[in-house]
């Protein structure tokens, strides 16, 4: 009988250092956040910002960045620079892009974060070179309109003269 | 948990010793100030080598060290090479300095040919466009002068901002247009020395191939050359160039203070000079993923990458170079918006036959009361240096076709001059919103060419030249 008091208190107490030790693990885990662009990307780069109540405990923060939502392969990593919480990204093709933060604890834990997803939509590109062309040929016909305005001006200046 | 290139200490130690440099050098070269006309134009007596390495160094600013490499992070070799046409500003500006000289000898400001040329409509919209430009410039160069000291040694932004708008205020305020060209002239030399020398660093440590290669890897639409966005910008950026340039009272004023004969030249040389320069600031950019790389704002790599590969030494170099391009342009921008506001607003409206005296100690006051704006807008980080300066390219770029058409033909009224450059400005802000920055300037451009075009094919009037020579007023006291 004494045996079995004891050892409920023994299991109980053990019980308690548990939950303890896995308290600030559980607010670390679930307190880490990314969040990122809302709307389609049109451009190719982005930036994604990094939120932790303990971000300065934080260690090698870093954002990775996969096609598929397991991360399963072809997972890109981008460590953000010193302690800012922001980072920005570019150069992605056009696609579906999975990203989530990952970070190291005081406790040489690492902790990851909410995975978010963002989708790189170029603009088409008939779209771009049909500006393309309108500016080249405003551009030629500004350089062309200023050029035979201003040898108009110099001969009629050269004519006086003479 | 932060490594910065330099300590805190050292970067204030640099930025109070160029401090103390800059604007005791400003007191010095002020001291030769006898009229407002001195103090404004430098006595229109500016040779040749001083006139195209402040066109140049003018030019080289948070534009070109900060946002040049931004937009090649974010564009790839589009953002760069696109960037480096806004030379073409200065080259296509050349020959119309010499005729603003031949047409305005006595001329102070391009606010004062808008006014004579188009009239009084006209001038409201161009002085609109004019202060929205001035101080998104403005705001820009002392942001990114935060953004630099934060980036290098990180220094809090509003600290590092503060500080370098004091400087720039302080020898402007005592030195004038003499200062600025002076001052420019140095931190040209310095400018071409230091980025030459990061350039050739980047490239042996770091490596072409290896850069390359992981671009072709990793970022392929950097490489890209039909990235949709980039293929947009490209002309987009050279129209926000021109109008700049071809609108802002900083060129015109330069212009005006240049010896006979020798705008052409100095715009021109300027011109190619500054040309190479994001070619190798957007290089840097480039070296960002191989190096792992990756800032919080993209206007934040080309100091960043620079002083991650060159080390201490190396920062120090980025950070003088950077101050520098900072300086030589916000003095600039100081001396000619309070040129103008002197001479268009305060002159020629409100006191027509102020003393010389009176004038030169209102264009201080401007000075010091642009700085104080300046640095209470810059409070709030309001946008990326992109594209905050962007935004302003709807405006600039509405000014391009009346700019040019004014200066040589007769026929464009002022009433469609003012169209133009508002219906211009309208459509740009709106493509801005609806698509993006990039083709906000290119929209506004053809929106005003299209007025302008209209109004010459209708006008039956013809204007004078002679109606541009107008007689002095103030008393010289």
């Amino acid at each position: 009988m004494t045996t079995q008091k004891n050892g409920f208190n023994y299991c109980y107490i053990l019980f308690a250092l548990c939950l303890l030790v896995m308290l600030p693990t559980t607010a670390h885990a679930s307190s880490l956040k990314l969040s990122g662009p809302n709307s389609v990307v049109k451009e190719g780069y982005f930036t994604v910002s990094v939120s932790a109540p303990n971000f300065d405990e934080l260690n090698r923060v870093t954002i990775e960045v996969a096609s598929n939502s397991e991360f399963a392969k072809s997972t890109r990593q981008f460590p953000t620079l010193g302690d800012f919480q922001d980072i920005s990204l570019t150069g992605f093709s056009n696609g579906t892009y999975y990203v989530r933060a990952r970070a190291e604890g005081p406790d040489n834990q690492i902790y990851t974060s909410n995975t978010i997803e963002i989708t790189v939509e170029h603009y088409p590109l008939w779209q771009s070179l049909t500006l393309f062309f309108v500016g080249l040929v405003i551009f030629i016909t500004l350089v062309a309109t200023l050029l035979l305005l201003h040898r108009q001006w110099i001969h009629s200046r050269q004519e006086r003269h003479d | 948990m932060t490594e910065f290139a330099l300590d805190t200490s050292t970067g204030i130690t640099i930025i109070v010793l160029f401090g103390v440099f800059w604007v005791a050098f400003g007191y010095w070269l002020g001291r030769k100030n006898r009229s407002h006309e001195d103090f404004a134009l430098a006595g229109r007596n500016v040779g040749f080598a001083f006139a195209a390495a402040t066109a140049m160094a003018t030019w080289v600013t948070s534009n070109t060290t900060l946002v040049a490499p931004q937009l090649t992070y974010q564009f790839g070799i589009w953002g760069m090479v696109g960037y480096s046409f806004a030379a073409l500003g200065l080259v296509l500006f050349a020959p119309m300095a010499k005729r603003i000289k031949e047409l305005l000898p006595n001329g102070y400001t391009s606010g004062d040919f808008v006014r004579l040329r188009y009239g009084n409509l006209a001038w409201l919209v161009f002085i609109i466009i004019s202060v929205v430009y001035a101080f998104g410039w403005l705001i820009s160069l002392g942001m990114a002068g935060g953004i630099l000291l934060e980036s290098l040694s990180g220094l809090d932004y509003h600290i590092g901002m503060t500080t370098i708008l004091i400087i720039c205020v302080g020898y402007t305020l005592f030195g004038g247009m003499r200062a600025v060209i002076a001052t420019d002239f140095i931190q040209a030399l310095i400018i071409i020395v230091g980025i030459s020398f990061i350039a050739y660093w980047i490239i042996d440590n770091v490596g072409l191939q290896s850069i390359h290669s992981n671009l072709t890897s990793e970022h392929p639409q950097l490489l890209d050359m039909l990235f949709p966005a980039a293929v947009m910008f490209l002309f987009n950026n050279i129209f926000f160039g021109l109008g700049e340039i071809f609108h802002s009272n900083v060129w015109w004023s330069r212009a005006l203070s240049f010896k006979k004969n020798v705008a052409y030249k100095a715009y021109l040389t300027g011109g190619l000079l500054w040309l190479p320069i994001p070619i190798v600031t957007g290089f840097i950019a480039l070296a960002a993923p191989q190096l792992g790389i990756f800032p919080p704002s993209p206007d934040m790599i080309g100091p960043t990458v620079a002083a991650a590969v060159l080390g201490k030494v190396g920062a120090i170099i980025v950070f003088i170079v950077i101050f520098s391009a900072l300086a030589s342009s916000l003095d600039s921008l100081l001396a000619a918006t309070s040129d103008l506001v002197t001479q268009d607003i305060f002159h020629k409206k409100l006191k027509p036959k102020a003393s010389d005296k009176t004038l030169m100690r209102f264009n201080r006051s401007c000075i010091l009361g642009l700085g104080i704006v300046t640095w209470l807008l810059c409070l709030p980080r309001v946008a990326t240096l992109g594209a905050l300066l962007n935004f302003a390219g709807a405006f600039v770029a509405s000014t391009i076709w009346p700019i040019v058409l004014g200066l040589y033909h007769r026929r464009l009224t002022g009433t469609y001059a003012a169209c133009a450059m508002a219906f211009g400005t309208a459509f740009g802000m709106l493509s801005y919103f609806v698509v993006g920055f990039y083709v906000a300037a290119l929209v506004s451009c053809a929106v005003s060419g299209l007025i302008c075009l209209i109004g010459i094919l209708r006008s039956r009037e013809e204007f004078d030249w002679d109606g541009l020579n107008e007689k002095e007023q103030s008393n010289a006291n």
